[in-house]
């Protein structure tokens, strides 16, 4: 299998687009599609595969213990659904591309509640902690390559995350989201600094605007040695009712390919794409770098 | 997935009868969604048929009420030879696996590319490769024929005739250039469409390249100028904008928009809506969610990905 920390020492690698929102378009909720329809799960990361990912990341993004049962009372299949969702990234990834297992802040998302997470409350932590545990115990168990601790709007949640991730003894991705500034005050350098220091094997940004992210990371770049990450939505953020109407709010393929060009040139090390960028987007992006796998015949 | 057998689609039902008595929903630009996934078609219905029996799923679970067989571009298929027939056959079969008794399944017939006409000798290879493939068509047991889209009349009425010979319903859609209203051979829509019934097409309508807006004054003529089923089967990208197709992706036409002219078509008495290239299973749940007929519902969502059944008015 290959792996990721070497191939990003040899170059820039491509990482995938969003999984949530692609199985969507399709007509398949998450966690649902990866007990109810796994091969259209794994026909998805075949596509991205395809189109060029050298990297795909798990659909586990959703499938922590609070999460699974506050909205399908599923948290006692936490086990079945986390590695099933990574056999399937690893069945499309076909040996080529490492796969990595998401795992996200506690309860990320105000719809499933408030989060577990809370710097001020010993318990608290300790919950998050097990949350993690659990979830990164069934990811590593069933073959993740790699963990992808992401969306975290705050750097001591990261922290702590990255902590727990460390145990496993695999490679960790550290992806922070949000603001310029942390809520607990970090900013984006400050943020890649104190990450790599505690371990963190790449640090970077994920899901926000295509070109508003972009200086984010490039603060990054400039903080740290080691490798970063940028995978920005394949959405435009313009206005508060975009959601209504979000397939008219998808960044054009083109433009994703230039940005990834953009992003390489300034010494970006893992270029992927989050919610709204298809199988299309990554085409796009991969024929620029010049790493497309299978093209349209 | 449903199961079945080969005979009979949808129950039994006819086709024609239930586009007469209401409004059908078709699926949207099968053929563009397979490139947007990553498969050329026709290539990837020998090679890859599980992604494309996955596509007919991913429509029919939306609300798709007619699936159509990835058929149309048979004509100018780089498979030619033994493996034509083949390819229709097993396009047939991947759809009719997902409609079972529950869809109807379209066989499309597609302009050759070649023909012109004026010349005799174009006329009778494009005969031949028509009457080849309806057949093909017909023997893999789909309900109902769709020529589609025809730029010109004249050669929409000759893939007419040979579908004519199969005994199926066949519904002719015709493209016409913007702001012209008239097709290639300079006939107006409802010229078009009285001429295509009088020839026997057992619906009419148009499908090609303009987007719902720009497409939707050529429909109206029609649905005035006949009794016949009439279809409405619009491009699924913002053609008006110069340029479009080099970032179709951001070029999308929104599912709310899509189910706005459906629903306008289905008060105005029109018979079938489907989408065209870049209208992708998401837009014709869309649709299916404000006509009534969403398959099967995706559940709960984060209130990021938005709440879009709010925007839509219910049919």
């Amino acid at each position: 299998m290959a792996n990721l920390l070497d191939m990003l020492k040899q170059g820039v690698v491509l990482g995938d687009g969003g999984m949530i929102i692609e199985a969507r378009w399709r007509g398949y909720g998450t966690p649902e599609v990866i007990l109810e329809s796994p091969e259209a799960l794994r026909q998805i990361h075949t596509d991205f595969f395809r189109a060029g990912s050298q990297a795909l990341q798990a659909l586990t993004w959703w499938t922590s213990r609070t999460q699974l049962e506050r909205r399908q009372g599923w948290g006692d299949r936490l086990g079945e659904i986390t590695r099933t969702a990574v056999r399937l990234a690893r069945e499309a990834g076909d040996g080529e591309a490492p796969v990595g297992g998401c795992l996200n802040q506690t309860a990320a998302g105000s719809w499933v509640g408030p989060f577990i997470f809370d710097p001020e409350n010993a318990g608290a932590r300790d919950r998050a902690c097990a949350e993690w545990d659990e979830h990164i115990a069934a990811m590593v168990d069933a073959g993740a390559d790699f963990l992808i601790p992401e969306t975290f709007s705050r750097l001591d949640e990261a922290r702590l995350c990255l902590s727990r991730c460390k145990r496993a003894k695999v490679p960790t991705m550290v992806l922070m989201s949000g603001a310029s500034r942390t809520p607990d005050g970090a900013t984006p350098g400050e943020c890649a600094r104190i990450l790599a220091d505690e371990g963190a094997d790449v640090v970077g940004m994920v899901c926000g605007d295509l070109s508003g992210m972009f200086s984010s990371v490039l603060e990054m770049r400039n903080a740290v040695d080691i490798p970063v990450a940028y995978q920005p939505q394949g959405y435009r953020r313009a206005g508060p009712n975009t959601t209504a109407i979000r397939e008219a709010m998808i960044v054009s393929g083109k433009e994703m390919a230039e940005h990834a060009l953009k992003a390489k040139a300034e010494g970006i090390n893992y270029i992927g794409a989050c919610c709204g960028a298809g199988p299309e987007h990554i085409r796009a992006m991969a024929r620029a770098l010049g790493c497309e796998r299978c093209p349209i015949e | 997935m449903a199961k079945r057998t080969r005979t009979g689609g949808a129950g039994k039902r006819n086709v024609l009868r239930v586009l007469k008595q209401g409004f059908v929903l078709g699926d949207g630009g099968n053929v563009e969604e397979a490139r947007t996934r990553g498969y050329g078609v026709p290539r990837a219905i020998l090679e890859f048929p599980h992604v494309v029996r996955l596509i007919h799923q991913d429509y029919f679970r939306a609300g798709a009420q007619v699936l159509r067989a990835m058929t149309g571009m048979g004509a100018h298929s780089p498979q030619r030879g033994d493996r034509v027939e083949e390819t229709h056959r097993t396009a047939v079969r991947l759809a009719r696996e997902v409609a079972g008794e529950e869809a109807f399944v379209a066989g499309c017939v597609g302009p050759t590319g070649t023909f012109q006409a004026g010349d005799a000798g174009s006329r009778d290879r494009a005969r031949a490769e028509w009457e080849g493939q309806v057949a093909a068509l017909a023997e893999a047991g789909v309900d109902l024929l769709i020529c589609e889209p025809f730029n010109r009349l004249d050669e929409a009425r000759l893939a007419l005739m040979c579908c004519k010979k199969t005994r199926l319903p066949t519904m002719v859609a015709l493209n016409f250039r913007l702001n012209e209203d008239v097709t290639e051979d300079g006939v107006s829509p409802a010229a078009c469409a009285r001429a295509l019934v009088d020839e026997g097409a057992d619906a009419v309508g148009t499908s090609g390249a303009l987007e719902p807006q720009d497409m939707w004054p050529a429909v109206v003529e029609m649905r005035g100028a006949v009794d016949a089923p009439v279809a409405f089967i619009p491009c699924g990208y913002r053609t008006s904008v110069p340029g479009w197709e080099s970032a179709r992706e951001a070029m999308v036409i929104y599912g709310v928009e899509m189910a706005k002219f459906a629903l306008q078509a289905k008060m105005l008495g029109i018979n079938f809506f489907g989408g065209g290239d870049g209208a992708g299973t998401e837009i014709i749940r869309s649709v299916a969610q404000a006509l009534g007929c969403e398959r099967t519902h995706v559940g709960l969502r984060p209130r990021w990905v938005g709440d879009r059944e709010g925007v839509i008015v219910r049919a």
